[in-house]
Parts: C-alpha cells; sequence; structure tokens
C-alpha cells in the first residue's frame, strides 16, 4: 500500500531528522522567520542600521550643510522631508540622527543589561542580606521618576554623548535588576536546578547555563523595551537641552528646534519627521523583541 | 566486583531544619552501611526524613535552614561532611548521582536532553565537545533512547523516556553509588516495571551500589538487599530483605505490612495505621511510635529505646527487643 498522505509523512520524517543537525541559534532563528511581525521588526532595525553604518550612502546632503535660500521647503523629491528653518535637509538630518539615537538606546540597554542582570541575578540566588541590600538601593532610584533621574544626572555629569549613555543606563539599572531578579526567582527552586546542582554544577554555571536561559522570556522583552525607552529618554534629554548639543542630529533634538514650529501647521514636516522615525524605530524594537522571546522558547515550537 | 567492602558509611548522622519559629529533628542519629554493588532500600511515609537523608549525602540541603548536626559520611572511606564546596562538586555526580522523583521537573526544559548529559560528562571528565556529545549518545542508547530522538527537548519526550534520560544521566559518569528518590513515584504502573528494571540491569552492569528510597515494599522487595524502616528520623528496624520481609519484628514494620491488601484474600477497607505521623518539630520523649503503636506500654512513653540485635544484622528499636520478647 502506498498512499499520497503516506509519501507526506516520509517526507515530514525526513525534514525531521534533517533539523537534528541544526545547532540551537540555526533553530532560534528559523523560528523567529516563522514569527512574520517579528521578521517585519528585524527589517525596519536593518534598515536602521544601514542609515546608522552608511549615512554618507543615503543622505543626498551633510547633516550640517546649511542653504538660507531653500528654507522651509515642504517635502518633494529632492527633499523627502522637506528642509528646515535654516535649509538644511531634514531626511539627511534624519538618517545622521539614526546613528547616535540607535547607538545610545544599545549601549544603555547592553550596560543595564550586563549591570542589571548582575545584580538581579546575584540578589535572586544568594537571597537574605545581599538581596536586600542591592533591592533597597534599587528602590531607592525607583523612587525618582527614571527620566528625573537622568535630567539629574545629565544635569551633573554635562552634556554629550557619553554622558547621555550613563545618565541612561543608570536609570534603566534598578528596573533591570528588578526584573532579572523576578524572572531567575520563579526558576531559582526548579527541580532541574537542583538536579543541575547534583551533577556538580558550579553557582556560575547554574546561574548562566541553566538559569538564565529558562528566564530569558521576560529579560528580552525588557531588553528590547528598554532600548526604546533609551532612545525616547535620550530623546527627551536632548529635548530639554541636556543630551547632545547642536548641531549634532539627534531626533530629539532636531524636536527642540521644531518645537517653535509646532503651532505653525504649513511647517509640519519639521515636527513630524523625527517624532515619526522614534516611533517606528521603538515599534520595530518591541515587535523583534516579541518575536524573540517566543524563538528563544524550544517549547512553543509549532 | 569489591562486594565487601563498605562504599557508603553513615554514622550517627544528625539532620536539623531551623526557622526562627522551630527546629524540625529530621534525621535523628541514624545509622547505615552500603557495600559494594549493594542496595539498601531506605522505606518510610511521607515525612519520615528519607529524602532529608539523601540530601545530606549529596550535600544539597536547603543551605539557610538544613544543617548537619552530627554525624559523618564516609564514601570509600573518606568523610564528605567535611569536604569544601569545590570538593563537593567533584564528587556530586562522579562518585554519587542521583535520581530525583519526578523526570517532568528534573530537566531543564530549554536544554536538548543529549546537551545535558554531555554537560554532565563534561564536568567530571577532560574530554573534549564531540566525545561528550558521542558518550552522551551512547549512554541514551543503552537506556533505550534511539539516537535520533537524542537531540530533542524534554517536552517532547513521556514521562517515562523523561525517567529514562534522567536514569542515564545519573550513571553516564559510572558512579560508585545512586540514590533513587522514589524513582517510580512519578509513573504509571506499566512504566514502574520497566524503569525498575532498567535501573537494575544497569547498576548491576557498572556494580554501582543504590540507595532506594520508597513507600512502596513492593519495589523494596523487587529491588533490594538490605532495608532500613524509618521512622520520625530514626531507623527503627534495619536488616536483609529476608530479615524484614520474612521476620518482621518491630510493631511498625509489622503495620507496615499489614496495610498491604493481600491477593488472595478478599478485603474491604485497607487497614491503616491509626493516628497522625508523628511531628517532627514536637518528638516524644519516649519511643517516637509509642502513640500509634498497637503494642505500646506504660514504659514507652517515657523510655526511648536503643537498637538492639535481634539476629546477625537484625537491628530492631523497640523496647520488646530490648526485653527480648522478640
Amino acid at each position: 500500500m502506498h498512499t499520497e498522505a503516506m509519501e507526506r509523512l516520509n517526507k515530514k520524517k525526513k525534514n525531521k531528522s534533517q533539523d537534528k543537525a541544526v545547532g540551537v541559534w540555526a533553530e532560534v532563528a528559523y523560528r523567529l522567520s516563522r514569527n512574520r511581525a517579528a521578521v517585519f521588526g528585524l527589517v525596519i532595525i536593518l534598515i536602521l542600521v544601514l542609515f546608522a553604518l552608511f549615512p554618507q550612502a543615503f543622505a543626498g546632503y551633510g547633516y550640517d550643510d546649511q542653504d538660507y535660500s531653500r528654507i522651509f521647503i515642504a517635502p518633494c523629491a529632492e527633499h523627502p522631508m522637506g528642509t528646515d528653518d535654516l535649509g538644511r535637509d531634514i531626511f539627511s538630518r534624519v538618517v545622521y540622527g539614526t546613528r547616535i539615537s540607535l547607538s545610545v538606546g544599545l549601549i544603555s540597554m547592553l550596560c543595564s543589561l550586563l549591570l542589571g542582570g548582575l545584580l538581579g541575578s546575584l540578589s535572586a540566588v544568594n537571597g537574605g542580606v545581599s538581596d536586600n541590600v542591592i533591592m533597597r538601593i534599587c528602590d531607592v532610584f525607583m523612587s525618582i521618576p527614571g527620566t528625573l533621574l537622568a535630567i539629574s544626572i545629565c544635569a551633573a555629569l554635562g552634556t554629550g554623548m557619553t554622558n547621555l549613555i550613563i545618565a541612561i543606563t543608570i536609570a534603566l539599572v534598578p528596573s533591570f535588576s528588578r526584573t532579572v531578579r523576578a524572572a531567575i526567582l520563579t526558576v531559582k527552586d526548579q527541580e532541574y536546578i537542583e538536579a543541575a546542582r547534583a551533577i556538580g554544577a558550579s553557582k556560575a554555571r547554574l546561574i548562566l547555563r541553566h538559569m538564565f536561559p529558562n528566564a530569558l522570556g521576560p529579560i528580552i522583552v525588557r531588553a528590547t523595551l528598554d532600548v526604546a525607552g533609551g532612545i525616547t529618554t535620550a530623546a527627551a534629554l536632548s529635548f530639554i537641552g541636556l543630551g547632545v548639543a547642536p548641531p549634532t542630529p539627534e531626533w530629539g533634538c532636531m524636536l527642540t528646534q521644531a518645537k517653535q514650529y509646532i503651532t505653525s501647521l504649513d511647517k509640519w514636516y519639521i515636527v513630524v519627521f523625527p517624532g515619526v522615525m522614534i516611533m517606528i524605530t521603538v515599534f520595530a524594537l518591541n515587535l523583534f523583541g516579541d518575536g524573540l522571546r517566543d524563538a528563544f522558547d524550544p517549547r512553543s515550537k509549532n | 566486583m569489591d562486594n565487601n567492602e563498605v562504599l557508603l558509611k553513615v554514622s550517627n548522622l544528625v539532620v536539623h531544619y531551623e526557622t526562627h519559629k522551630a527546629v524540625v529533628e529530621a534525621v535523628n542519629n541514624v545509622s547505615f552501611e552500603i557495600r559494594g554493588g549493594e542496595t539498601l532500600g531506605l522505606v518510610g511515609e511521607t515525612g519520615a526524613g528519607k529524602t532529608t537523608i539523601a540530601l545530606a549525602i549529596m550535600s544539597l540541603l536547603p543551605k539557610n535552614t538544613g544543617r548537619i548536626v552530627q554525624g559523618s559520611i564516609e564514601l570509600g572511606g573518606r568523610d564528605i561532611t567535611s569536604l569544601s564546596a569545590r570538593e563537593m562538586r567533584a564528587v556530586r555526580g562522579r562518585d554519587v548521582s542521583m535520581i530525583f522523583q519526578d523526570p517532568m521537573s528534573a530537566l531543564n526544559p530549554v536544554m536538548r536532553v543529549d546537551a545535558q548529559i554531555a554537560e554532565l560528562i563534561r564536568l567530571h571528565r577532560h574530554v573534549s565537545r564531540l566525545d561528550a556529545a558521542r558518550q552522551a549518545q551512547e549512554i541514551l542508547k543503552k537506556v533505550g533512547i534511539q539516537p535520533e530522538r537524542a537531540g530533542e527537548y524534554p517536552h517532547q519526550f513521556s514521562g517515562g523516556m523523561k525517567q529514562r534520560v534522567v536514569i542515564a544521566m545519573a550513571l553516564a559518569c559510572s558512579p560508585k553509588l545512586l540514590i533513587a528518590d522514589e524513582p517510580t513515584t512519578a509513573l504509571d504502573v506499566t512504566i514502574q516495571a520497566q524503569v525498575l528494571d532498567l535501573i537494575r540491569e544497569l547498576k548491576d552492569a557498572s556494580g554501582t551500589s543504590m540507595l532506594l528510597i520508597t513507600h512502596d515494599l513492593g519495589v523494596v522487595a523487587e529491588t533490594c538487599d538490605r532495608v532500613a524502616v524509618i521512622y520520625a528520623g530514626e531507623i527503627v528496624e534495619y536488616g536483609t530483605l529476608e530479615d524484614i520481609f520474612d521476620h518482621a519484628s518491630h510493631p511498625y514494620t509489622k503495620c507496615l505490612f499489614a496495610t498491604i491488601p493481600s491477593l488472595d484474600k478478599d478485603v474491604e477497607r485497607l487497614q491503616p495505621i491509626t493516628g497522625p505521623a508523628v511531628n517532627s518539630a514536637d518528638l516524644p520523649e519516649g519511643c517516637s511510635f509509642c502513640g500509634r503503636c498497637p503494642q505500646a506500654r506504660e514504659i514507652c512513653m517515657t523510655h526511648d529505646p536503643s537498637q538492639v540485635e535481634v539476629a546477625p544484622g537484625h537491628l530492631v528499636k523497640c523496647v520488646l527487643a530490648e526485653e527480648g520478647l522478640l
């Protein structure tokens, strides 16, 4: 007997035995590729990364090329996003701005991931006094609103990109440690952790190989949200003049300069485009983060 | 196999769990030995301290509350209670390994099963990643898991297969001692027999000794050479399988056997042991079983009997034995 269904079954079996050879990362990539929303987010992020890496290739003008004969031009073929009050091409400035916004967001996320991950896992694994000390310090920081904290740190350190990153990292770390701690606490007392201890695994291995991967879901979501949060905080700081200084084209900084035209409806493009870029970036990061969380969980396989 | 050499020697072990409210005397003055290749069954009801003994041997007692108050645990002549954390890590998984009660939760859900076994092998043997993976495949094959399935995640296996993986993991480094903490409790009856056979087969092949923790006397009869009956953290009766099954002497052991329904008699109701198990946070002054013992007398309330050897190697901790009435 040989039916079509059997053939399909055989094929399926064959395919199944083939993906045995695939590594864990390839599997994550495969699962991610099945998630349309995540792929969409990833494509947008990749475009933004290209903007950040090779701005010259996309921008028709330099970010501070002024041309007083061409101020306030509405979006047209030559200036897709129009020009501002100094005759600078907004599209070019937006493209150059990607580099600053993305790197501020990513670097501060990575720093807070490292710091917050360390503090959070120490506090979850050790418990007792160290847990209390770390968490109470976090409480102190969390009692101050994140943006306000970043503003005061920035005000104390002065403007500039490094200080901006430091300020945002410090603002992000407390809540990040909280997330990591909570995530690890939920897996810490599982029997497989005890079993791993019973095969002679060291503490570092327990945390890195057994607890962290199992607690990854909330941490990844948090991290991508934090990139977005970092970008918006950076924009907010630049908006009130504490972030990067003009003429550097940071998106928030561009919004600051545009704020005087916010009421003139005919010059909408000056305000809208930098704002839309922030929104698109945050949106793409969130989509991607959600997809990544699902892809890292083998249990969600099909 | 060096059958007569003592592999594990637990002497006068006392373990307390200390909380701010109470001290729970989980294990009180327990001594026993396991020889090479031998299986000792640890039998008792829930809360008797069976798992605590196992955790004490692995030195995995909850670090904030559990404490070995007294006694020594010697493995191959070396007292492992005094080892440093690092030395103990080398012992765990290599010399002593443990099969946990619930295979559903004893495997890391985000690691492939062969990777989990390879991890254990690489922790204790200096082999390359590739060799470890190959050895993992081999041991998985031994427990009846085909190589095509070795690279799957735990959630893709059934309960019985997960327990096979756990067994493979426990035996991957050919430990000297295997602690099986109710290895079949979470499995259904048809799988139980298979898993027990598998454990027995593999442990016999590698000459591993075993400490089998269970409350199932049927499992004990099938698997063990010696039996320790434990009640409220004390060994009340200790002897060979024949001593315990054919010459049960302690009233508690007798009660345990009485609870088992017999196949050839038509019984309406099971015979329970009356009364609740004793609270280990508040042990009585006398014999801890006296509150539930059908043969209890006045003296049992105040006098805590010591172990008496009623026959060579057969120890009973009861007033009756002390008075030579058994």
